[in-house]
């Protein structure tokens, strides 16, 4: 790997840690690193992070893979029948075109203040991108490819598994990836919203309550790790499984 | 191998333009025949309905009037290799090399072994060299045509159709792109019809040119090469070439000042 990529983190933290040092920020506002990275090792000793990692992780998982497999399942008819598509044009733009955030209340009142809607929340955002990358992948499968397909007489169920299906497959795993992100983000912010025991956007919220400062900014750092290792995980999936993707 | 007759073939289609619907007629009247294990090239200017022709040759599209026939059967119906001129795109990236001449192969029902082997035998009949294990997008521009074109051999298509194939290739491939092809052509004696809109290459390669006009496409001459085979580059230096190379591009000229003055 390049070396100078590490530049930039480190400048970072030099600089939060000189614009703390030399006080020019209440601690209130923005803490020293060394008070954040002890308050994290507190978190981490006592274990409380973790299981706020596993509760956020799993609420994630179950989202992601519902909205992702119901995405690939529904977008693959809607991206080869056209008159299905057609027909559900406007319904998909308009629900998509929704901020998921304002469907909170709706999955509060259906699946209550538990687990349950806060999978269903993330689920419902990731079924979305991923229906909408699937439909397009369908449809933006290469014209010549499918002449070549059908010179060479493939039966229709040839015609899509081995020409569309392989065809689609870089758009359908971008979808994912987007959907991987947002989820996360929907999860946290349910978590902080619709209260629960253990998950990250619960910690980051009670921090911010009772002005644990340190607290807040491990927790956050927690979170943006997590993001950030989840997407490079992906992508290193995407580079093996769609290697073909954009070349 | 294969014999194609085109009879008063006519074709077109509507276009949206600014005042609504306009007819755009692509051929007209268009009657020409290729012998058995004849090679044809098909020149004239760009956009006058060649590939539109030669999609009808190989059945993606069907005429309005008149009538195609393929060994005096329908088009399509004849085992026939669609040579585009976007390799990349008719190539499926995320199959090797091998499994990508073994397509027709494996479409017809062939484990994947015994079509590999028999790409390998292909390959090797042919003479040919290709990277087997590779992705085709780790293959040069030119390699890549010759993987599009090894798979319709696999497919053992009797009638090749080459829409501009070598055209966006640079011109050191494309020349050497040339000569593979009508090595292989004299190899396996299948009839071709090769779409170009390069003079030069229209000439080197064919037994006949068939002149189109501007759209609508009719015949507007078909000029018989005679220059002798196997060609090389020197044929570009023999005083017939430059002859028939003359005779061609006056008569393309005239073409199109006809088609001016309607």
């Amino acid at each position: 790997m390049r070396k100078e990529v590490i530049l930039g983190p480190i400048a970072a933290c030099i600089l939060w840690y000189v614009a703390t040092e030399l006080g020019l920020l209440d601690p209130l506002f923005l803490p020293s690193p060394i008070d954040t990275v002890k308050s994290l090792c507190s978190l981490a000793a006592t274990g409380v992070i973790v299981t706020d990692i596993i509760g956020t992780l799993a609420r994630l998982a179950i989202g992601f893979s519902i909205g992702g497999c119901v995405g690939i399942v529904l977008g693959l008819p809607t991206g080869y029948f056209n008159k299905l598509y057609s027909s559900l044009e406007i319904l998909i733009d308009f629900f998509r075109s929704v901020p998921v955030a304002s469907l909170f209340p709706l999955f509060l009142v259906f699946f209550g203040i538990g687990n349950p809607s806060k999978v269903a929340t993330a689920a419902w955002a990731s079924f979305f991108i991923v229906l909408v990358n699937t439909t397009y992948g369908v449809r933006n499968c290469k014209e010549t490819r499918l002449l070549v397909a059908k010179g060479m007489k493939a039966s229709k169920t040839q015609v899509f598994t081995k020409f569309i299906l392989p065809d689609s497959l870089p758009q359908i795993v971008a979808g994912l990836r987007t959907a991987l992100s947002i989820a996360l983000i929907v999860v946290v912010v349910t978590e902080m919203f619709m209260r629960t025991k253990a998950g990250l956007g619960k910690r980051i919220y009670d921090a911010s309550l009772t002005y644990e400062t340190a607290e807040l900014y491990a927790s956050i750092l927690v979170t943006g790790l997590l993001g950030y290792g989840l997407n490079k995980l992906f992508v290193l999936f995407e580079s093996r499984v769609v290697h073909w993707s954009g070349k | 191998m294969v014999t194609v007759a085109i009879d008063n073939a006519s074709k077109s289609y509507t276009r949206k333009g600014n005042h609504g619907h306009d007819k755009v007629q692509v051929l007209e009247n268009l009657s020409f025949s290729v012998g058995n294990g004849e090679f044809v090239t098909l020149f004239g200017a760009n956009g006058c309905g060649k590939t539109t022709l030669l999609k009808i040759i190989a059945g993606f599209d069907s005429v309005d009037n008149g009538r195609v026939r393929v060994d005096s059967l329908a088009p399509g119906e004849v085992k026939t290799g669609f040579i585009f001129q976007n390799y990349a795109d008719s190539l499926l990236p995320w199959k090797r090399v091998v499994d990508n001449i073994a397509l027709p192969l494996s479409l017809k029902g062939f484990e994947q072994k015994a079509a590999r082997e028999k790409v390998e035998q292909l390959l090797g009949e042919l003479n040919l060299e290709l990277p087997l294990s590779a992705f085709p997008y780790q293959l040069s521009a030119g390699q890549q045509q010759m993987v599009a074109i090894a798979r319709a051999l696999a497919y053992e298509s009797e009638l090749l159709l080459l829409d501009e194939p070598f055209s966006s290739l640079d011109f050191q491939t494309r020349v050497s792109l040339q000569q593979e092809i009508l090595r292989i052509w004299q190899n396996r004696g299948m009839t071709v019809l090769f779409v170009s809109h390069d003079i030069e290459e229209a000439l080197f390669l064919a037994d006949r040119l068939i002149l189109l006009t501007n759209r609508p496409a009719k015949v507007k001459e078909i000029i018989r090469i005679e220059l002798p085979r196997p060609r090389s580059q020197e044929v570009f230096e023999s005083s017939e070439f430059s002859r028939l190379k003359v005779r061609t591009t006056k008569s393309f000229f005239e073409s199109i000042s006809e088609c001016e003055k309607k």
